[in-house]
C-alpha cells in the first residue's frame, strides 16, 4: 500500500472503522511510514478535540416554547412546501407521462409491418423493380421464349 | 404516494402526542446543542430545533420505534438544515480543482465572504472550533459532527444523511482535514496545545 491508498483511509481506521485487508495492509504500511502515522496523530486529535467540545444547552425556557408550540401545531396543516394543488399536479404529471410512454412501445412501427404499409409506397416500389428489371434483364421486359426441344 | 398523503393528514392520537412530547423532552438538549454546531448562532438554532421537531411531529406516523428516535430526528434536522442553507444561498461553496495535501483531487472551499454568521458568531460560539466548522461545507460539517460529538457509526451516518458509508468516510475525512488546517492557519496556538 502507498501512502495515497493509505491517506484515504486514515480517518476510518481512527474511528474503528476498517477490517479484513484493508485493516491489515494499512497497518503493515503504518509501521514503516512516519509521515502517514503523523497524520494519524493529527486526525485523532481533531476527533478528540470535537468530542470534548462540551454540549451547549438551550436558553432558558426553550423546552417549555418548543413544547407549545409543536404539540399545539395543527399536524394535519398542509404546510407551504407540499400543498393539494402540488400533490394533485405532480401526480397528473406522472400519470401523463406513463400514458405516453406506453402508447409510444405499443404503437406498430411501420417498418417492421408489411400490411400497413401505405398504397403509394406499395406503388412506388412496384414501378422501382419493374424498371430495374427493364434496364437490366437482357430480354428488356419482354417474357423470355424459350426454346422447346424436340425429340 | 396517496396513501402517504392521507396518512399525513391524520391527527396524532393522544398517546401519540405523548409519546412524542416524552422523546422531544428528552432529546432537545441534544438537538439544541447539535443545531447550534450546524448553524452557528443560536437564534438559527432554535428555528432549526422547532422545524424538525415540527416535521417529525407531522410525520410520527412514519417513526418505526424499534430504532434510536434521536436517529430518525436527526435525519429531519440535518435535511432541514440543508434545505434552509440551500433556499438562503447564504453558504455558497466553490469547487477548486486543488490538490490538497491529502493529494486526493477536488476541494470544497466555502465561500467566507458569504457566511454573515460569522459576524453573528461573535457573541455567541467565537471559539476557533466552531469557526473552523464554518469554514467547510455543509455536508463535511454534518458527517464529522454527527461522527466526532454524537457519536455515530459511519453506518448510522449513512442513514442519515441517506448516502453510501463511502461517501460518509470521505466526507469525515475531508472534513477533518480541513479543520486541521484551518486551525494551522487561522490559530497556530491552538493548534498546537490540541497537538501537544
Amino acid at each position: 500500500m502507498n501512502c495515497r491508498c493509505a491517506q484515504n483511509l486514515l480517518s476510518a481506521y481512527v474511528d474503528g472503522e476498517l477490517a479484513g485487508v484493508e485493516m491489515l495492509r494499512l497497518r503493515e504500511h503504518l509501521g514503516v511510514c512516519p509521515a502517514c502515522r503523523e497524520e494519524v496523530e493529527a486526525l485523532r486529535a481533531m476527533k478528540r478535540l470535537l468530542s470534548r467540545s462540551p454540549q451547549v444547552e438551550p436558553p432558558a425556557g426553550f423546552e417549555d416554547r418548543l413544547a407549545a408550540i409543536v404539540l399545539t401545531s395543527d399536524a394535519t396543516r398542509h404546510r407551504p412546501g407540499t400543498p393539494i394543488w402540488r400533490l394533485a399536479l405532480t401526480t397528473s404529471l406522472a400519470a401523463a407521462t406513463i400514458v405516453f410512454v406506453l402508447l409510444q412501445v405499443m404503437r406498430p412501427s411501420p417498418a417492421s409491418n408489411g400490411a400497413r404499409t401505405a398504397p403509394a409506397d406499395v406503388a412506388f416500389d412496384v414501378q422501382s423493380d419493374q424498371s430495374y428489371m427493364a434496364t437490366s434483364d437482357p430480354f428488356g421486359g419482354q417474357a423470355p421464349v424459350m426454346p422447346v426441344s424436340q425429340k | 404516494m396517496l396513501s402517504t398523503f392521507v396518512k399525513a393528514t391524520t391527527r396524532p392520537s393522544a398517546d401519540q402526542t405523548r409519546l412524542f412530547e416524552s422523546l422531544m423532552r428528552d432529546s432537545h438538549r441534544s438537538a439544541y446543542s447539535l443545531a447550534l454546531r450546524l448553524t452557528g448562532n443560536a437564534a438559527e438554532a432554535e428555528d432549526l430545533v422547532q422545524e424538525a421537531y415540527l416535521r417529525a411531529f407531522r410525520f410520527f406516523h412514519r417513526y418505526d420505534t424499534s430504532l434510536p428516535f434521536t436517529s430518525w430526528l436527526y435525519r429531519i434536522l440535518t435535511n432541514a438544515h440543508i434545505d434552509s442553507v440551500r433556499r438562503s444561498g447564504r453558504i455558497r461553496t466553490t469547487s477548486l480543482d486543488q490538490v490538497g495535501p491529502d493529494s486526493n483531487g477536488t476541494w470544497e472551499i466555502a465561500d467566507e465572504e458569504a457566511i454573515p454568521d460569522r459576524l453573528m458568531m461573535k457573541d455567541e460560539l467565537e471559539e476557533p472550533l466552531q469557526l473552523g466548522l464554518m469554514a467547510m461545507s455543509s455536508d463535511f460539517r454534518i458527517a464529522v459532527l454527527l461522527a466526532d460529538v454524537e457519536g455515530m457509526a459511519y453506518e448510522e451516518i449513512a442513514e442519515v444523511m441517506q448516502t453510501s458509508i463511502g461517501t460518509v468516510r470521505s466526507r469525515i475525512h475531508r472534513g477533518r482535514k480541513q479543520l486541521r488546517e484551518y486551525l494551522k492557519k487561522e490559530c497556530p496556538e491552538r493548534y498546537r496545545e490540541v497537538m501537544a
